[in-house]
């Protein structure tokens, strides 16, 4: 049923509490696991001339040498998690996170998306929403969150 | 990983999409399948009276056929899915709905409910619903 994982991930610990989850899932699967590190544009804007927000969108991240350590930092991760015979797919974008999440999905044949979430409630939901909150309306494929909350 | 998955479900197509990936998840898994129905306390509120909206919190569904029949359909149609595929499917549609007001999500009322979960296996003679 499942063929194809994604696993979004900033490196952040909330990511990396779903990383278990996506493993177990691909593995017991079969499948191929997609690890996604999306450059947040709307995030940098305000740090980064327009020429380099206009690479950045272009998908050109090599001279950037920061943005591309941290993003390959977060996908190796998973993939150093992964036992050796599951086949991970490092991937890295630019654009708005739940966008561009939804353009892989789309573009890959993604089967299921296993994502962490930080569960915002009350006044933080309303004021930031959460990327997997986003993902799950903007995706057609089956989203699995796992609740990365600090208890 | 996951021995126990929990399919919600108003016997609606848009629960009924989500029955096939997760029986296919308690068979790769071989876990349990939970299937709960809630009955929308809030959504009832304005037909029914006082008196019938305080049973139904009460978990007392027993003399409202209606509502029955509709909350054993939901649960009936995952019952057969999954036994169909040799999968131990539990029943929960006929628990007490959690305190409307409190958005504690449905593993909230799930964990707050009262009764023990009932094993139901179709029989030929006794049909869990007729759809």
């Amino acid at each position: 049923m499942y063929d194809d994982i994604l696993i979004p991930t900033d490196g952040s610990d909330v990511a990396e509490a779903a990383i278990d989850h996506a493993i177990d899932i691909a593995e017991t699967y079969d499948a191929t696991l997609h690890a996604l590190y999306v450059i947040d544009i709307d995030a940098i804007d305000v740090s980064l001339g327009t020429e380099q927000v206009q690479r950045l969108r272009e998908g050109h991240f090599e001279e950037m040498d920061d943005l591309q350590t941290r993003a390959t930092e977060a996908t190796e991760s998973v993939a150093e998690q992964a036992a050796d015979d599951l086949e991970v797919i490092e991937a890295i974008e630019a654009g708005q996170p739940h966008r561009a999440i939804r353009d892989y999905v789309d573009e890959h044949g993604i089967d299921a998306v296993v994502m962490g979430s930080a569960g915002r409630g009350g006044v933080r939901r309303a004021l930031l929403g959460s990327v997997a909150e986003r993902t799950v309306r903007s995706v057609t494929a089956p989203v699995m969150v796992v609740d990365a909350r600090e208890e | 990983m996951y021995d126990d998955i929990l399919i919600p479900t108003d016997g609606s197509d848009v629960a009924e999409t989500a029955v096939d990936h997760a029986i296919d998840l308690a068979e790769t898994y071989d876990a349990t399948v939970h299937t709960l129905y809630v009955v929308d306390v809030d959504a009832l509120d304005v037909s029914l009276g006082t008196e019938q909206v305080q049973r139904i919190k009460q978990g007392q569904f027993e003399e409202m056929n209606e509502l029955r029949t509709v909350a054993v359909e939901a649960t009936g149609d995952v019952v057969d899915r999954g036994e169909a595929r040799g999968l131990e499917v539990l029943e929960e549609g006929r628990r007490r709905p959690g305190s409307a007001s409190l958005p504690a999500g449905i593993a909230g009322r799930f964990k707050r409910s009262t009764e023990q979960p009932r094993h139901s296996t179709p029989t030929p003679d006794d049909p869990p619903h007729s759809g």
